[in-house]
């Protein structure tokens, strides 16, 4: 029997076609004074949804530069109180911090909410129904735990967020749902842990022979010069295994997102590999120092088809019979008045 | 007539409807199996092309329809009144040229921003906030370096006090903007002289030991008083936050990849900032060496000694163009009655 089949991900974009693109985005912010990079976004996003494939159909991007405008302002009037408080009443800043932590889970929400929103394929749209609640609970409860537990509880944080984003998507009327567990993660951020306690104790080794030759009687100035070397090969080091660390992260968690997610009949294969993202990351990083910034759209573009790439969904043979949402079907007025809350605060 | 095919979705399910579309009459005619529709110009909205991407017309109740027939939609586009800014950029992304000077406009504009825009508004706000605010700042850096690199100077208290109050005695005749001397001993500094924000002057014991006397000491505090005059540790700072910004804003975001490609910049442009200071500094420095009747040469005897002495990476003469040039002015004969 054998009515699924398996749609591999295309990404078609081309380094030189979003080269333009991005130039000219950039040189119409910059001349704009930022007021373009509402549009920027928006045709950036429209360029990436455009030539992303699947069973030869593309995803669109729905959102006007005028919303993301708002969004925007919104966020950098925030940022520009706080920021004043903060130099001329300690106390107001403190105050004006208390209630932006307690506004995050709707500005994360309510974010979600209009990437989702704004995401259509096949003309239906996705949406999140995840609930303010649940996000105080994640964002905010036990983002306070990590403190008090010295870290532990950031493999299952990392869990949360995502299940909670994998939980609460919806296709047209189709809800997806998260089988994984938080097991997986902890593996992945504890060998996060050693890659990065690596360069540490290489440092401490280091400092501790240098100790050792001082006091078999090398003399003052090597022993200083010998520290520093120590020092600034191990920062070295750190920011590469910083590099490293977090591309292995990276690969594993979108694994661990697609392959536990499923939306009705559709599942994802996700194969990601951390060598491959350590080896994207570590020639794009040196091939945009290299070109001062010139590469970054390449940069972008190899990502891109990487994942996409790497990236397969099983479902019906007909793709074409999923149905609209709540959100999508409602009267022209109630979707304007929807569209008047859909917020996404924030600056990128 | 333009005619063109695509894919048509109802918004009602994800099906792909293939069509046949045609511009005529001022209306657009969608034909299909099953499939007869026309909507009024007014009535569409074409999603304004992005390169090569697949473009898209939305079309009412929650329609779309797709088409890879790039040139057809921008003709529609053109039919219609709409999306004016976006068919700008779409223009300007047409052709290689434009995007050539494109590449030169923001190059431009971020240099100008960096070398001129950045500097002016970093001045414009050093002067603007609260003086208790920049003292913070310089007293939470100096228990900082008082930590890490700075220790106890081991310099007798009456020379610390003879230095003092020879300063002092300056700034009755002359206006010196408020300061703080301070004496400390920094195996990392070397000879050394710092202004902090918010007025402390620290004066390492490596550089009164170079000192042949105290007027040449005088003169090089006479230099960090120009520091401190015009603000410039907090300048510095605010710039570096400002370049922050506007290289944040281009490469688009913040805590990426990115990140070490454009700290290097940065790095160069903070020593481009601190060279302008040094000079404006070293007018002060002039003009009050003048004015107090110090011949400003001793200025020069103490540097170009520095300037020997140097076996330190961060001393004085660190972040300055040739010495040479920087130190002409100060061997001109002064006048004074």
């Amino acid at each position: 029997m054998s009515n699924t089949k398996q749609y591999p991900m295309q990404f078609t974009g081309r380094g030189g076609e979003y080269f333009v693109i991005w130039i000219v985005n950039i040189a119409l912010t910059l001349l704009t004074l930022g007021i373009y990079s509402a549009w920027a976004k928006v045709r950036t996003m429209r360029w990436f949804y455009g030539h992303t494939l699947l069973d030869n159909q593309t995803f669109t991007y729905l959102a006007t530069p005028m919303q993301i405008l708002k969004g925007r302002l919104i966020a950098l009037t925030a940022l520009a109180v706080y920021y004043a408080a903060s130099f001329y009443s300690p106390m107001l800043a403190v105050a004006l911090m208390f209630i932006f932590l307690i506004a995050m889970p709707w500005v994360v929400v309510s974010g979600l909410r209009f990437h989702a929103r704004k995401s259509a394929y096949r003309g239906l749209r996705f949406d999140f129904t995840g609930s303010v609640g649940e996000a105080a609970r994640i964002y905010i409860g036990l983002s306070l735990l990590i403190i008090p537990t010295l870290g532990l509880i950031l493999p299952y944080l990392a869990y949360r967020q995502l299940k909670f984003i994998a939980d609460n998507t919806t296709y047209g009327q189709t809800a997806s749902h998260y089988q994984g567990t938080s097991k997986p993660f902890w593996g992945v951020y504890l060998f996060a842990l050693v890659l990065m306690l690596l360069p540490i104790g290489i440092i401490a080794l280091g400092l501790y022979q240098i100790a050792q030759l001082k006091t078999a009687g090398m003399p003052p100035e090597a022993a200083m010069a010998a520290v520093g070397a120590s020092i600034f090969g191990g920062a070295v080091l750190f920011y590469l295994m910083t590099l490293v660390a977090g591309a292995m992260i990276m690969a594993r968690t979108a694994n661990l997102f697609y392959n536990a997610t499923t939306i009705g009949p559709v599942g994802f294969q996700s194969s990601q590999r951390a060598r491959d993202l350590i080896w994207l990351y570590f020639s794009n990083l040196v091939l945009i120092a290299l070109t001062v910034g010139i590469f970054i759209p390449w940069a972008k573009v190899r990502l891109a088809r990487y994942r996409a790439g790497r990236l397969a969904v099983t479902g019906p043979v007909d793709l074409g019979q999923f149905a609209a949402g709540q959100h999508q079907t409602s009267t022209a007025t109630g979707a304007e008045m929807a569209d008047l809350f859909d917020l996404n605060i924030g600056l990128t | 007539m333009t005619s063109f095919s695509g894919d048509l979705f109802d918004g009602r399910s994800s099906q792909a409807h293939p069509v046949s579309a045609s511009l005529d009459g001022g209306q657009l005619h969608l034909t299909g199996e099953d499939i007869a529709l026309v909507f009024s110009l007014e009535q569409i909205d074409i999603a304004p092309p992005v390169g090569a991407a697949r473009g898209v017309v939305h079309l009412p109740e929650g329609r779309e329809l797709h088409s890879i027939d790039l040139t057809a939609l921008a003709a529609l586009s053109q039919a219609t009144a709409t999306n004016r800014p976006e068919r700008w950029a779409r223009h300007l992304e047409s052709r290689l040229g434009y995007a050539l000077v494109a590449l030169l406009v923001s190059v431009l504009v971020m240099f100008a921003g960096l070398r001129w825009g950045v500097p002016a508004v970093a001045q414009l706000a050093a002067h603007t906030l609260p003086a208790g605010l920049e003292r913070n700042i310089g007293e939470e850096s100096l228990s900082l370096m008082d930590k890490f690199s700075l220790s106890p100077s081991r310099l007798p208290l009456s020379r610390q006090r003879t230095l003092t109050q020879q300063l002092a005695a300056q700034c009755r005749k002359q206006a010196c903007p408020p300061h703080q001397l301070l004496f400390r001993n920094s195996t990392l500094f070397g000879a050394n002289a710092m202004a902090l924000p918010g007025g402390a002057i620290v004066v390492t014991d490596a550089l009164v030991g170079l000192a042949l006397n105290n007027t040449e000491l005088i003169a090089v505090i006479a230099h960090e008083l120009g520091h401190v005059a015009h603000r410039h540790s907090l300048r510095l700072a605010l710039q570096s936050i400002g370049a922050g910004v506007i290289l944040v804003a281009v490469t688009g975001d913040i805590g990426s990849v990115t990140d070490l490609a454009a700290g290097l910049p940065s790095l160069l442009l903070q020593k481009g900032y601190s060279r302008d200071m040094e000079r404006e500094a070293d007018a002060y420095a002039l003009a009050w060496l003048n004015t107090a009747c110090i011949p400003p040469r001793h200025f020069a005897d103490i540097l170009g000694r520095l300037d020997k002495d140097t076996t330190d990476s961060t001393t004085l003469l660190d972040s300055h163009p040739g010495t040479h040039q920087r130190l002409e002015p100060f061997l001109v004969p002064h006048l004074c009655s």
